[in-house]
C-alpha cells in the first residue's frame, strides 16, 4: 500500500495510447450497506461529465417532488423500490467513457440480503472498488465482500475510504482503517493496489487530489480507474473447447454435424487433432464454420462451429484440447471450496445439479469438511452450509466429469450448484479424490436389490462344469511374470477339461473403462470395474484369471465384496509383499509354478483332483 | 498475421458478437420452446442477424412480432421484405379487438401507458401463451395464415440493452418471469460465470437478453460493419429528421438529424451532438408516471 509509488505508475498509464483499450473494462463497486457505493459511482459520472444535464435535472426534480435530499446514488438506483428504501437491490451496469477508454461500471448492493446480487455483479468484473465509510469503519460486509472478491478471482482491487467529510478529513481515521484492513485482505489473498480517502458528497479526490487532504499523496479515483488493466488474451494457452451443442442443420442443407462451443482458451484450426474429455475420443478438425463466410481457425473467446473427421458421437459438456496438449482431469469425486447463496442450506447427502462449463452432472454432497463465516472467517461448528457461508466440501458425481484443477483454466475449474430451479452457490474444484470405498456398500446393496437372476442355479452350474467359480488373481511387482503365468494356468486348466478364461486389465481399461484415464487416481475405479466384469463371468460358472499390479489387502477386500458369493484366490509373485496377505506366494525358487497353482486349487476343491 | 475474416479478441464487436451467440446457443439448447421477439427496430434486427450467425444461416425458432396496427407503415413493409429474402419463420400477434373497438390512445380512450398495455403487453402475453391468435408466414402461400400450433413459448429472446434505461440496466441474461408474467426484480436469481438459470418452474417462462452488454454505438458500429439492412426510418431521407428509436406512429417523434447512413449516425453519436439526449426521448410513454419500469414489471419488453 505504498501510495506514492503507485501514483507514478498510474500517471504514466494515463498518457499512453488509448486505442488498444477499446474493450470495455468492467469495474464493480462493492462494500458494506450505506457506505456509499452508489454515491461514489454517481458522483464519478457527474464529475466526468458523462451525464446528460437533463438526467441530473430530472433527478433533482424527482427528489424535490418526493421530499428527498438529492442523492447521487439515485442515478444508478433506478428502481422505485430502491429509491424508496435508499438502498441498492440489484446490480446496475453503466457504460462509461473516460479519457477515451470504455468501462462498464457495476454498482453492487451492500446489504447482506442481496449478496447473491453482489456476486452476480462482481463475477463479471475485472477490477473492483471496495468502499468503506470513514466514520463507520470496517463492517461485516466490507470483509465479506473482500473474501468474495478473492473467491471470484479478482486481482485488481482498490479500497476507497468514503465520507471523509464526516470525519473532518482526519488523516488518523484514514490510516487506522488502512492499517486494520490490510492484514484481513492479505489473509484472503488480496493486495490492494491503493487505498484512497474520498468524499462522494464533496467530490474530493475524484478527478484530482483535494486540498482538504494535503496529507494524502496517492492517486485519485480517476487515476486508479485508468490504471486498471484489461484481461490478457488466453489465446496463447492450451486449448479448452467445451462442447455446447451439436447441430445437424446448415444453410446448404447438408447433414453434416456441426460441433459448437465457445473457446475458453487457446486456438484451433483445420487439420488439428483434438481429444475430447472425459470420453477421450479423438478426431481431426475438418472445417471451421462461420456465417456468412467460413474461417480456418478459431481463437479464445470465439463462439465457434467446427466439423470433425470422423463425426464422433459426443455429449454436450465434453471439453476438447489438442492431443499433445495439457490434458484435463476427469473423475467422479472431488473436493471443492464453496460459497453458498441460497436461503435453503446445503446439507450432507443431498444431491444438486453441478454445472461446470457446459457440462451438467448430478452431484451428491459426500462430506462437509469445514464451514466458515465469510466475514469473520471463523469456523462454524455445524453440519450444514447456511446462506452466505463458505465451506470446503466433498462431492460425488453420478457421471464422470472432465475438469481442471489449475488456475490457468478458470472456466473448467469453476462450477455452480443448482438447487431445484435456481443457482444456489458456486465454487472452485480444489482436488480430485479416488473412488470411495464407502460408496461400495451402497452400490452393492443397490445391485443386489435390482439383480435379475438366472434360471440356472449356482449348484447346477458347479455340477455341470465340475468346478467352483473362482477369481484367481495373480499380483505382484512389475515384470514378475504375472500375465504369462495367468495364461499358462488358463491353458493347463483348459487341457484338463476345466472352463477357465483370462481377463486382462487392458481389456477392461480400454473398453468398460474408456471414459476414465489410466492415471493413478482412477486405479480403484478401474479395479472396481474389473471386479464387476469378473462378477458377471463368475456367474456363468467360469474360473476367471486376472493379473494386476501390487494389489493391497484393502483392494483385495473390495474385490471379494464385489464378486461375492464367488471366491477369490490371490497369488503373490515375488518376494513377500508388505501390503498383501496372499493365499499363495510364488517366487523365482518355485520349481513348477503352474503345477503349484493347480495343486492349490485341487486342495481348495476348486477343481477335482487330476485323474479322478 | 490476422486474417481478414478471423476472430479478433481485441475487437469489442467480435467479443460482443461471440458472447451474444453463446447466449443464443445456450437458450436454444436449454429451453424447450423458444421464440425471438423482433420489433423491427435496429436492436432486434441486429439480434436476428446474430441468430443467423449462431445457427449458420438458419433461424431455428419463430420470430414474434407484435403488430399494434399503429406502426409506421415502412416498418411492416420492411418486415415482410426481409421475411421473404431471408426465409424467416415469422409469427405475429395483434389485439384486433381493441383496435376495432377503438380502445386506444390515438382514439382518445386511453392514456399512453394504458394503450401500450392494451396493444403491446397484452397481445404479447397472449401470443406467447398461445391463448391469442397468432399468424404465421407461409412461404408457399406467400401470406400470413392463422397458426394452428397453439403451444405456449417458455423462452422469449428479447433485444433489450442495459444502457437504454434504468430498469433494463438491472436485468439478467436469463431473466425468469412468474406464471402471471411478472418480473420479480427485487429477488432475481444469481447469475455468474456464464451459468444461467435455465431450469424453469412449471408455468413460468424466461426472457433471454443476448444484447445486454451492447451500447447504442456498438449497435450502429455492427450494423455498419456487417452491412445489416435496417428500416430506412433511422436515416434522414431529405427532410432533416430521422428516428432514433422506433415505436407506434402516434407516440414516436423523429429527431433533427442529417445522418443518411450508419456511418453518419456513428459520426453524429461520437460528435457529442446527442450526448445529452436520452435515446428513447422520442418515446412518449416513458415520460408518464412510473414509465418503462411499470410497463416492464407487467411484461413489457
Amino acid at each position: 500500500m505504498r501510495n506514492r509509488a503507485v501514483s507514478k505508475r498510474f500517471v504514466k498509464m494515463d498518457t499512453c495510447n488509448t486505442t488498444q483499450w477499446d474493450l470495455p473494462l468492467s469495474v464493480v463497486f462493492t462494500g458494506h450497506v450505506d457506505h456509499g457505493k452508489s454515491s461514489v459511482l454517481g458522483r464519478l459520472l457527474a464529475e466526468c461529465e458523462d451525464l446528460a444535464p437533463e438526467k441530473l435535472e430530472k433527478l433533482r426534480l424527482y427528489c424535490q417532488r418526493n421530499g428527498k435530499l438529492f442523492e447521487y446514488a439515485f442515478l444508478t438506483d433506478s428502481l422505485r423500490q430502491e429509491r424508496a428504501q435508499g438502498i441498492t437491490i440489484d446490480c446496475a451496469r453503466i457504460p462509461f467513457r473516460l479519457a477515451n477508454r470504455a468501462f462498464q461500471l457495476i454498482d453492487a448492493p451492500g446489504h447482506i440480503e442481496f449478496l447473491k446480487n453482489m456476486v452476480t455483479g462482481a463475477a463479471n468484473a475485472q477490477a473492483a472498488f471496495l468502499v468503506i465509510d470513514a466514520a463507520e469503519g470496517i463492517q461485516e460486509n466490507s470483509r465479506r465482500h473482500g473474501k468474495m472478491l478473492s473467491l471470484l478471482g479478482l486481482k485488481q482491487v482498490v479500497v476507497l475510504v468514503n465520507k471523509m467529510d464526516t470525519v473532518a478529513y482526519d488523516q488518523a481515521v484514514f490510516e487506522s482503517i488502512q492499517h486494520t484492513f490490510a492484514p484481513f485482505l492479505a489473509k484472503v489473498g488480496i493486495t490492494a493496489r491503493a487505498v484512497i480517502p474520498l468524499s462522494a458528497r464533496e467530490g474530493d479526490n475524484f478527478i484530482s487530489l483535494s486540498s482538504k487532504m494535503p496529507w494524502y499523496h496517492g492517486p485519485c479515483l480517476r487515476e486508479v480507474l485508468l490504471g486498471f488493466e484489461s484481461p490478457a488474451s488466453l489465446a496463447e494457452q492450451a486449448l479448452r473447447f467445451p462442447l455446447q451443442d451439436i447441430y445437424k442443420f446448415s444453410a446448404d442443407k447438408s447433414q453434416r454435424r456441426l460441433y459448437v462451443g465457445t473457446l475458453q482458451s487457446g486456438e484451433l484450426q483445420t487439420g488439428d487433432t483434438l481429444t475430447f474429455y472425459p470420453s477421450r475420443k479423438q478426431a481431426t478438425v475438418k472445417s471451421v464454420e462461420h456465417f456468412p463466410q467460413s474461417r480456418t481457425r478459431a481463437t479464445a473467446g470465439e463462439a465457434a462451429a467446427i466439423t470433425l473427421t470422423p463425426e464422433l458421437f459426443l455429449e454436450r459438456g465434453e471439453i476438447a484440447t489438442h492431443a499433445e496438449s495439457v490434458p484435463l482431469s476427469s473423475g467422479t469425486r472431488v473436493e471443492a471450496t464453496l460459497f453458498w447463496l441460497s436461503k435453503e442450506p446445503l446439507t450432507q447427502s443431498k444431491s444438486y445439479q453441478l454445472k461446470l462449463g457446459t457440462a451438467s452432472v448430478e452431484a451428491r454432497v459426500e462430506e462437509i469438511c469445514d464451514v466458515r463465516d465469510a466475514s469473520t472467517l471463523r469456523g462454524k461448528d455445524c453440519a450444514i452450509v447456511g446462506q452466505n457461508d463458505i465451506a470446503q466440501i466433498r462431492l460425488h458425481f453420478k457421471q464422470t466429469l472432465a475438469f481442471d484443477l489449475d488456475v490457468r483454466f478458470p472456466e473448467s475449474q469453476r462450477f455452480v450448484l443448482v438447487d431445484g430451479y435456481r443457482v444456489a452457490g458456486g465454487g472452485l474444484l480444489t482436488d480430485k479424490l479416488s473412488f470411495a470405498p464407502a460408496e461400495l456398500d451402497d452400490q452393492l446393496s443397490q445391485r443386489k436389490m435390482k439383480w435379475i437372476g438366472s434360471g440356472i442355479s449356482h449348484s447346477e452350474r458347479v455340477k455341470r462344469l465340475k468346478q467352483t467359480p473362482t477369481l484367481l488373481l495373480l499380483t505382484g511387482p512389475q515384470r514378475s511374470g504375472r500375465k504369462a503365468l495367468a495364461q499358462s494356468v488358463e491353458r493347463a486348466l483348459f487341457e484338463r477339461g476345466q472352463w477357465p478364461t483370462y481377463l486382462g486389465m487392458g481389456s477392461v481399461v480400454y473398453g468398460l473403462g474408456a471414459d476414465l484415464s489410466s492415471e493413478e487416481g482412477n486405479r480403484l475405479e478401474h479395479l472396481r470395474r474389473l471386479g464387476e466384469a469378473s462378477h458377471l463371468l463368475l456367474g456363468t460358472g467360469l474360473i476367471v484369471l486376472v493379473s494386476a499390479l501390487n494389489i493391497t489387502d484393502t483392494e483385495k477386500q473390495w474385490l471379494e465384496k464385489i464378486i461375492s458369493p464367488a471366491r477369490l484366490t490371490t497369488v503373490w509373485m515375488g518376494s513377500s509383499s508388505p501390503t498383501l496377505t496372499a493365499d499363495l506366494r510364488l517366487d523365482g525358487k518355485t520349481s513348477d509354478q503352474v503345477q503349484t497353482v493347480l495343486s492349490y486349487l485341487e486342495n481348495e476343491k476348486v477343481i477335482p483332483t487330476y485323474g479322478n | 498475421m490476422t486474417q481478414p475474416d478471423a476472430f479478433n479478441p481485441s475487437d469489442p464487436l467480435d467479443r460482443l458478437e461471440s458472447r451474444s451467440i453463446h447466449i443464443l446457443r445456450e437458450a436454444y439448447r436449454e429451453i424447450d420452446s423458444l421464440a425471438m421477439l423482433w420489433s423491427i427496430g435496429k436492436d432486434s434486427t441486429v439480434m436476428l442477424w446474430l441468430a443467423r450467425k449462431a445457427f449458420l444461416g438458419q433461424v431455428p425458432f419463430p420470430l414474434v412480432h407484435i403488430d399494434t396496427r399503429f406502426k409506421i407503415p415502412e416498418m411492416i413493409a420492411y418486415r415482410d421484405r426481409l421475411v421473404k429474402q431471408w426465409n424467416l419463420p415469422l409469427l405475429f400477434g395483434t389485439n384486433q379487438e381493441a383496435v376495432d373497438q377503438k380502445q386506444t390512445y390515438p382514439d382518445g380512450k386511453l392514456d399512453r401507458l394504458g394503450c401500450c398495455n392494451k396493444l403491446k403487453t397484452q397481445p404479447l402475453a397472449a401470443t406467447l401463451s398461445g391463448k391469442g391468435k397468432r399468424y404465421r408466414w407461409n412461404a408457399t402461400a406467400e401470406k400470413y395464415l392463422e397458426d394452428t400450433d397453439t403451444r405456449p413459448y417458455r423462452g422469449v429472446i428479447v433485444g433489450i440493452r442495459a444502457d437504454e434505461e434504468g430498469s433494463r440496466s438491472k436485468e439478467r441474461y436469463f431473466s425468469p418471469r412468474t406464471a402471471d408474467n411478472q418480473w420479480d426484480f427485487a429477488d432475481q436469481p444469481p447469475e455468474f460465470w456464464q451459468q444461467y438459470n435455465t431450469t424453469l418452474p412449471p408455468h413460468c417462462h424466461v426472457r433471454i437478453h443476448p444484447l445486454l452488454d451492447w451500447t447504442e454505438t456498438n449497435i450502429w458500429q455492427y450494423i455498419a460493419r456487417e452491412k445489416i439492412p435496417v428500416v430506412s426510418l433511422y436515416f434522414d431521407r431529405g427532410n432533416g429528421t430521422r428516428y432514433r428509436s422506433l415505436g407506434c406512429a402516434p407516440c414516436t417523434t423523429p429527431i433533427s438529424s442529417q445522418a443518411k447512413t450508419p456511418s453518419d449516425i456513428l459520426v453524429e453519436l461520437s460528435s457529442g451532438a446527442l450526448k445529452h439526449v436520452p435515446e428513447r426521448s422520442g418515446r412518449a410513454q416513458d415520460e408518464e408516471q412510473g414509465g418503462l419500469e411499470t410497463l416492464r414489471k407487467d411484461g413489457y419488453m
